[in-house]
């Protein structure tokens, strides 16, 4: 009598017909895990004695763990009965051995074991054993809890539907179909985020009509062949041949964890789950609304590129790709923000950019402990060495063009989706003056338009503290007929001179504010009565004077020269802070605080690099920053960047020669 | 605690020589004056190279001690005790110094810009932005000197050119001034004044090496000693020497005879900004100079507490003075008549001590450090 014989009848069990015929005398010690399996993945002996099939079988288990879910309460008592059922097979494999691997001396010892109990003639009483873990058990498990594709299909649906609530949650779709005809699947996607063609034509089409043909054309043979061929097929329609032969999609990933595959789904991608396999098939099927590329808002140029960032990730990478088409170009996607998951792009030259750099913004990036970031904006704060600064450390540009300079000379650029612009690191005051038109336009023209950007920056630090100053404390140094005219415009006035640049810098602050806030033509217009009706009447009112209206437009036109928004934004603050020092010690005070405030921000660093590089401190290359010379002249990258390839070109880039007439001359 | 880091050589250059020239804002020039008359610029120059040859010293004796800086050179030479007594006492004398400075500014500042406002008001408003400068570190008072050097400089020239028209060429003579012999005992004496290029041996951790070392100092003595000649030739051509005599600040009274139409009649504003700039990195550079020494001495890590301190003793100390006159006759005379002692006689005799006890610095250190310049 076999070992299995005498399991069987402890447990009272008869052996379904369709299993002994498998079975030889001499498997029955050699492998007892696929007893063991057999055993314990039935769902309850009615379905062996049944004699059903095997389709049937499933069917049946898919209706009892429809009505576990309809029921808890009897799905709780029906597991009960399977958790006592899996005991009674654990203690059948600790009187047998543990496992099949154990081989078969444990398995005598056992044989031996049963004999003695009963050749002994009393009732044997079972022993309560520990129970040991039996792999396959885990296929019992509450699909909730799964962390990997399992290979029945409707635990994978309920696994599913529990992660993105179902049914209350109604923006997830779930749609159950047929693989050609045969193989239970069902794809899930969020609706919305997906394009409908795609779902519709080269998803559902190809699994469940466009094969229609090929089933047809085998019509004839199909007639003739025999249920194991049908099986044979079914057994054949795997992921791997779906995604080989069935799929018409460019873009296809298999994916076995639940999380990745969750992710994925939320990123607008189609899951795809067939019946007997452990993996998904993720399509790229992408379609939600995005805005169309237009023209740069705040960075617009006469002479370049017009175009911009939009909040689309994928539309944002492609636009720098289109300008540097270079194997080189690297984009590492990572996700930040721990339930919102927004994919954040890290983009960089390989061959360019300091590695250094690009590991320092990875590990700023991961290391992020938030739970949402909205945006780029927020991104930024996150990852920027000094939260207090006025000053930026990192430059928002909303121009690919841009980006795409910044990162030939080894800048990393992180775009984060949803944004429409790009975060470029390390960062210099010198990168935040620049325009992309000093470089498009000749030479001399974008020499003297950073030359303009340097005065109009120190005119609007500094000088309604200097007309705090001078009007204060040093009036023997304004000229005589002009301090005269001064005077006689501020005669009638009646505040002092500290609140009325701060009432008119207020002013100023409201209207531009106010004119950003209301919508097109309106805002404009605002600013223009806001500036000219306003300052007017004020002037007319005598309620300040003339020169300090023309102060406070001056330096409210050179806040709007700074190019990078937020450099603009901390000059608009700072300013406050000169003309508070000014009011109170003059050219003294504001003396003091420039270099205080200077000393502060020379002890910025933007990912290592010192935020006045190349000044101060000097570095070997890299002036071309500063002062905008003939292109000729910069053949370097800068040097505070450390790239690995400093030199961009050894050749002259005018490779011809003037004195030298070519082939169209002769 | 704050990172000293490190600096290039025209960092170190400006600081060097800005501390150096700013004394010819104050009243060094009319003490100058006094003791050699007309003869005043070209004193300067053998002040100059009297300092040229004093910094040879520190020059050799830094070469003696590769990659080490003065505190562990005197203590090497010296001997530990005796060497952080001589460091400890270098210490205190750059923080007379600066206090010295910062009392002359301020009184000068009153004197001639603010006269209504008291001097607590500024000599705190001068010690908070210290404090400040200090609390950063070395490091962002070199990149911000460099940063502002681009428009003191150019300020600086724009006054010198722009008073040509009350150049008077009859003022330079008599030209030997009150005899050579007179002029050649102060112009050595006076070493003292460029004697500010011994903190580069003080941070020799934090430049590049003893070859940097030797051409940073020569280059900011050089370089000051042109700028100071230059001043000093302009005002003794602008001015007779008695009238120059009795000026607390002839470079201000400069700036307010500039006259060029109606319009540029006065430029005292730039001048006001290259002053209070120029002193601010002078100042700064000496009492964080005499901090940093204080703290090595004592092996303590973290200078912010002692700045602090250092600071709010500054500030009470410059109060003490009675008025300008007082610190120009007391402290000033001091500094520039004994000052070459703790700059260039130390420094000579702990060379001489050190060969004498035949002490060395790591000649590894010495390998490394020419391998690192190549």
């Amino acid at each position: 009598m076999g070992i299995l014989s005498k399991i069987n009848k402890v447990l009272k069990y008869k052996e379904p017909e369709q299993y002994k015929k498998f079975r030889f005398p001499e498997d029955e010690d050699k492998d007892r895990g696929e007893i063991d399996r057999v055993y314990v993945g039935a769902e309850n002996k009615q379905e062996y004695s049944s004699q059903e099939s095997e389709n049937n079988s499933s069917e049946q288990k898919q209706k009892d763990q429809k009505d576990n879910n309809s029921n808890p309460d009897k799905k709780s008592n029906k597991q009960e009965g399977q958790d006592k059922k899996q005991n009674s097979d654990q203690d059948v494999d600790n009187s047998t051995g543990k496992t099949a691997n154990d081989g078969t001396e444990q398995t005598k010892q056992t044989e031996n074991e049963n004999n003695k109990h009963q050749s002994s003639g009393k009732p044997k009483k079972r022993e309560l054993k520990k129970p040991i873990e039996v792999k396959t058990i885990g296929e019992d498990k509450n699909p909730c809890e799964l962390k990997e594709v399992s290979k029945k299909l409707q635990e994978n649906m309920e696994k599913i539907k529990h992660e993105f609530n179902i049914p209350v949650n109604q923006d997830v779709v779930i749609r159950e179909f047929k693989v050609m005809e045969q193989q239970d699947a069902f794809i899930v996607f969020m609706d919305g985020m997906v394009s409908k063609d795609i779902i519709n034509d080269y998803i559902l089409r190809q699994l469940m009509v466009g094969n229609r043909k090929k089933q047809e054309g085998k019509e004839d043979t199909r007639s003739t062949s025999t249920s194991e061929e049908n099986k044979q097929e079914k057994e054949n329609l795997t992921i791997d041949y779906i995604a080989n032969n069935l799929l018409t999609i460019n873009q296809i990933t298999k994916e076995k964890e639940f999380e990745k595959i969750i992710q994925q789904v939320l990123n607008g991608l189609c899951a795809l789950f067939v019946d007997g396999d452990d993996h998904c098939i993720l399509v790229e099927s992408r379609g939600y609304e995005v805005r169309s590329v237009t023209v740069p808002q705040t960075e617009a140029v006469v002479k370049g590129p017009h175009e911009a960032f939009i909040e689309n990730l994928r539309t944002n990478l492609t636009l720098i790709r289109r300008i540097i088409r270079n194997k080189g170009l690297i984009t590492e996607i990572m996700p930040i923000g721990k339930v919102d998951n927004v994919s954040c792009a890290i983009v960089y030259m390989k061959d360019i950019a300091n590695p250094k750099v690009v590991d320092e913004v990875k590990r700023r990036i991961k290391s992020l402990d938030v739970e949402y970031v909205p945006g780029g904006g927020i991104m930024e704060q996150l990852i920027e060495d000094h939260p207090f600064s006025l000053l930026p450390q990192i430059l928002s540009t909303e121009r690919p063009d841009r980006t795409a300079n910044m990162l030939m000379h080894g800048h990393v650029a992180i775009i984060t989706d949803g944004t429409p612009s790009a975060s470029i690191v390390p960062m210099t005051f010198y990168n935040m003056m620049h325009t992309t038109e000093d470089m498009s336009d000749r030479w001399p023209y974008g020499a003297f338009l950073r030359a303009l950007r340097f005065v109009a920056i120190v005119i609007a630090l500094i000088v309604p503290g200097l007309y705090a100053a001078l009007s204060l404390y040093h009036q023997e140094m304004i000229p005589t007929e002009l301090l005269m005219s001064l005077y006689r415009t501020r005669q009638n006035t009646p505040f002092p001179i500290f609140i009325e640049i701060l009432l008119m810098e207020l002013s100023f602050e409201i209207i531009r504010e106010a004119g950003v806030r209301v919508p097109g033509v309106v805002g404009q217009t605002l600013g223009i009565i806001g500036a000219i009706v306003l300052g007017e009447a004020a002037v007319s009112a005598e309620l300040v004077s003339p020169a300090l209206i023309i102060v406070i437009a001056v330096t409210g036109l050179c806040g709007f020269v700074v190019p990078t928004h937020s450099l603009s934004f901390g000059i608009r603050i700072s300013r406050f802070l000169f003309t508070i020092m000014g009011a109170l010690a003059g050219f003294y005070g504001i003396s003091l605080s420039i270099f205080a405030f200077g000393a502060y921000h020379a002890s910025l660093k933007s990912f290592g690099v010192p935020i006045f590089s190349p000044v101060a401190p000097k570095t070997k290359s890299g002036y071309s920053e500063v002062i905008r010379g003939p292109i000729e002249s910069s053949r370097e990258r800068p040097d505070y960047l450390n790239p690995q390839n400093l030199i961009k070109l050894k050749t002259k880039k005018r490779g011809w020669d003037a004195t030298e007439k070519g082939d169209g001359n002769s | 605690m704050i990172k000293e880091g490190n600096f290039g050589p025209s960092e170190a250059i400006i600081l060097i020589t800005t501390t150096i020239v700013i004394k010819v804002f104050f009243s060094s020039p009319v003490s100058l004056f006094i003791k050699v008359g007309t003869a005043g610029w070209y004193a300067t120059i053998i002040s100059g190279l009297t300092a040229m040859l004093g910094f040879t010293f520190i020059y050799r004796l830094i070469k003696r001690f590769p990659g080490m800086d003065l505190v562990d050179i005197y203590k090497e030479s010296f001997g530990k005790v005796i060497g952080a007594i001589v460091t400890f006492l270098f210490s205190l004398y750059l923080f007379f110094v600066a206090e010295t400075n910062l009392c002359e500014f301020y009184q000068t500042m009153r004197v001639y810009v603010f006269t209504l406002s008291p001097n607590w008001y500024l000599s705190g408003l001068f010690v908070i932005s210290l404090f400040i400068i200090s609390y950063l570190g070395l490091e962002s008072l070199a990149r911000v000197s460099k940063l502002l050097i681009v428009f003191v400089i150019p300020g600086l020239l724009v006054i010198l050119i722009l008073a040509w028209s009350n150049y008077n060429i009859n003022n330079m003579f008599p030209i030997l001034g009150y005899g050579l012999d007179k002029t050649i005992l102060h112009g050595v004496i006076r070493c003292s004044a460029y004697g500010e290029v011994i903190l580069l041996a003080v941070y020799a951790r934090n430049l590049q090496g003893t070859k940097f070392i030797k051409h940073e100092g020569y280059f900011s003595l050089l370089i000051s000693t042109i700028v100071i000649s230059l001043i000093l030739f302009t005002f003794t051509m602008c001015y007779p020497y008695y009238r120059l005599q009795e000026m607390v600040a002839p470079m201000y009274n400069l700036t307010t005879l500039i006259q060029f139409g109606r319009f540029f009649t006065r430029i005292d504003s730039i001048f006001l900004f290259i002053w209070i700039i120029g002193s601010l990195i002078g100042i700064s550079l000496i009492f964080y100079s005499s901090i940093w020494l204080y703290c090595k001495i004592f092996n303590i890590n973290d200078k912010r507490p002692i700045i602090l301190a250092g600071c709010v003793i500054l500030f009470l100390i410059s109060l003490l003075q009675k008025d300008i006159i007082s610190v120009i006759t007391g402290n000033v005379s001091l500094i520039r008549y004994y000052g070459f002692i703790p700059y260039f006689i130390i420094p000579l005799l702990a060379l001489i001590v050190a060969a004498i006890r035949r002490k060395k610095g790591d000649s590894n250190e010495t390998k490394s450090e020419a391998k690192a310049q190549t």
